[in-house]
């Protein structure tokens, strides 16, 4: 029934000009406009979907509509699509109440902390325009000069500038991992005061499959957590490393924020064990990409190496570092289970593979094998 | 040999997918002030996710697919072009002065616009693009450079800068040669004379010994010492890419002129470095046969 009311009020551009309806009486040739009431009111170029790129560009999807036959046809049409939209909006508002009266999930706040309920409530309650999922609106001239093809993210702008309200919220967990959702596709609150029994977490636990979870890392055996602790240098060669990540790479990939890294690595010096396995993936490749970085730091070298070869000792450490963030990320369950650690780890981790000889040579020699072959290449 | 580099550079480009969806999961595809994080983390996560997305676009390039999927067109603030002793919990405050820890990894993602332009008008172009958009591309990266001496240069003027610095302005001009030599490549075997063909001829040579000169610091000036293991990877990549270039210009100019004299000793000194780093970098000892037998 829903679907015949979306399909009648849907006006594809073609649903208008073709008619099914062969008409009895030939009536004067009046002309259709074929562009939506938007572009028409702006006299602009329209490229007749639904919604139009040009009404998308103007983040406006939701007012693009489009006036085919008769006005008075239109708009019986669309005030009983109308009526019905508002009456479902109202009984999903009420259950959306209810659901919360009943101590539904609460999205994460600042710090951690759970948002008071009014705060979410008003979040849920949102006007059915805002349903769609609207970027903030960016002036243009903090778009960067790039065409519309290309991804663009948006230049800084003052941080205390008004958004629209968020389309999703944050969840962690008991084990702190994080997991985003989108807070317009939460089914659960239209199943609350219908009889039907909440599935709680626990009881809804994804069945977890060993032997997978490494892919793509190869790090099939299960390690234990001491296991992955033994990798780590003693003291002053691990403050050293990390020390060449902060002088030698940040300055070209600064990802991490270097106060709070200290901060959370002061805590793991303190205890070891109290940090997440993530963490302790990050950790490893920092140690990793700082070991890169290694020039002629002999006595570091021998401390920590097998080889006597230097330079073999300083890829084979680097390579070691990044082995043992594998398996740390695999230990983690990183596959299932995030934290913002297990994404900055991945991001380095890559970066570091790239960069460390072998596949780092790889980015590089596969676009010296374009240019030979004549192909356009870059390797950036 | 070919399969076996794509084989691998695929593996890394699955890491980086796993990774996008992995950040999507954890929202980093939204921007950090929509879900009341504290400034530190929401920074945090705008980092991460741009310098993902760079992995990405770099890896798109090599597959030569650069134009960006639509699961891109997110809309990310870009991370703060601020110090990090700048950024607290509760807000985050402008940076006294440029450059700052982030401007190098917020011009290069810029340029990552550029290069796509690049590299896209390079890939659809199944003849030769055209000289019209060949000089608009030009203005491009011309802008981009223009942007970087305004973050970098001290009064105007960018010989003053210091440590890492300099480093970063060096790296992001090399960038920029690289991509002025892939724009100007298809042309630069031409034979015809007049305006444009010149131009072409300048323009690669400036880049070529502008590329080469940049190498040569990474082990001649004492600023650059921490950033060896870029100029025996990366680096020397784009060095090999300006020797190439230089070497193709060689063998078509007569061998009396003046000119001819210096840029052949300019290709000399960049081949006995390559063989002096030979031991230590991988893409330099593989170079060298290749500039020798172009020699």
């Amino acid at each position: 029934m829903r679907m015949q009311n979306m399909e009648n009020t849907n006006p594809s551009p073609t649903f208008g000009t073709q008619s099914s309806q062969v008409p009895q009486k030939r009536r004067p040739n009046v002309r259709k406009p074929l562009s939506c009431t938007v572009c028409r009111q702006r006299k602009a170029k329209c490229n007749r979907r639904l919604p139009c790129s040009a009404c998308e560009q103007r983040r406006s999807p939701h007012l693009c509509t489009y006036n085919h036959g008769s006005q008075s046809q239109a708009s019986h049409v669309s005030s009983s699509y109308r009526d019905s939209l508002s009456s479902q909006l109202e009984g999903l508002e009420d259950l959306v109440q209810r659901h919360l009266a009943a101590g539904g999930p609460r999205p994460r706040g600042d710090h951690g902390a759970c948002v008071q309920a009014e705060q979410f409530s008003s979040n849920q309650s949102l006007a059915m325009s805002e349903i769609y999922i609207q970027p903030p609106r960016t002036p243009p001239s903090q778009l960067l000069p790039v065409d519309e093809n290309s991804f663009h993210l948006v230049e800084p702008v003052a941080r205390d500038t008004p958004r629209s309200g968020p389309c999703g919220a944050l969840y962690s967990s008991d084990d702190g991992s994080v997991e985003y959702k989108v807070d317009c596709l939460h089914w659960t609150s239209a199943l609350s005061g219908r009889n039907i029994r909440e599935v709680s977490k626990a009881e809804f636990k994804p069945p977890v499959n060993k032997a997978s979870n490494g892919f793509p890392f190869h790090a099939a055996k299960p390690t234990s957590i001491d296991a992955l602790h033994e990798m780590i240098p003693p003291k002053r060669q691990r403050d050293y490393l990390v020390s060449r990540y902060f002088a030698s790479i940040a300055p070209l990939y600064h990802i991490l924020h270097e106060p709070k890294f200290c901060e959370d690595y002061s805590q793991f010096c303190r205890d070891p064990q109290s940090v997440p396995l993530s963490w302790l993936a990050l950790l490893y490749v920092v140690l990793s990409l700082g070991a890169s970085a290694l020039g002629d730091e002999l006595e570091l070298l021998g401390q920590l190496g097998v080889e006597n070869d230097r330079l073999t000792t300083a890829k084979s450490l680097s390579a070691r570092f990044q082995n043992a963030a594998m398996s740390c990320l695999a230990a983690d369950q990183f596959m299932i289970r995030h934290r913002l650690s297990t994404f900055q780890a991945l991001t380095m981790l890559i970066y570091a593979m790239n960069n460390s000889e072998g596949t780092g040579s790889t980015w590089a020699l596969l676009g010296m094998h374009g240019k030979l072959s004549s192909g356009p290449s870059v390797a950036f | 040999m070919a399969n076996c580099l794509v084989d691998r550079l695929s593996l890394s480009n699955n890491r980086a997918g796993l990774t996008v969806h992995i950040g999507t999961a954890l929202g980093c595809h939204i921007d950090g002030s929509q879900l009341k994080l504290d400034c530190i983390e929401a920074e945090e996560r705008r980092r991460a996710w741009a310098a993902l997305l760079m992995l990405h676009t770099i890896q798109g390039v090599a597959f030569g697919k650069p134009e960006i999927t639509p699961l891109y067109r997110k809309q990310v603030t870009l991370p703060a072009d601020t110090n990090d002793m700048n950024i607290l919990r509760d807000r985050i405050e402008p940076a006294p002065n440029h450059p700052t820890q982030m401007t190098y990894l917020i011009s290069k993602f810029r340029l990552y616009q550029t290069t796509s332009n690049v590299i896209q008008c390079l890939l659809d172009n199944s003849q030769r693009p055209s000289e019209r958009l060949v000089l608009s591309l030009d203005l491009q990266i011309e802008a981009e450079r223009q942007k970087w001496e305004d973050q970098y240069s001290h009064d105007n003027d960018t010989s003053l800068l210091q440590g890492h610095h300099r480093v970063q302005y060096n790296m992001l001009v090399a960038y920029s040669h690289q991509l002025i030599l892939l724009l100007y490549r298809p042309f630069l075997n031409d034979n015809a004379t007049g305006e444009f063909p010149e131009r072409v001829q300048s323009k690669c040579l400036s880049s070529a010994h502008g590329l080469l000169e940049i190498h040569k610091l990474f082990f001649e000036d004492p600023a650059f010492k921490d950033f060896r293991w870029y100029g025996m990877g990366l680096g020397s990549f784009h060095a090999f890419h300006g020797a190439v270039v230089l070497a193709a210009i060689l063998l078509k100019s007569g061998n009396s002129d003046a000119a001819y004299h210096m840029n052949r000793s300019i290709l000399d000194g960049s081949i006995q470095r390559f063989i002096s780093l030979a031991e230590r970098s991988s893409i330099c000892a593989r170079a060298i046969s290749v500039l020798q037998y172009l020699r």
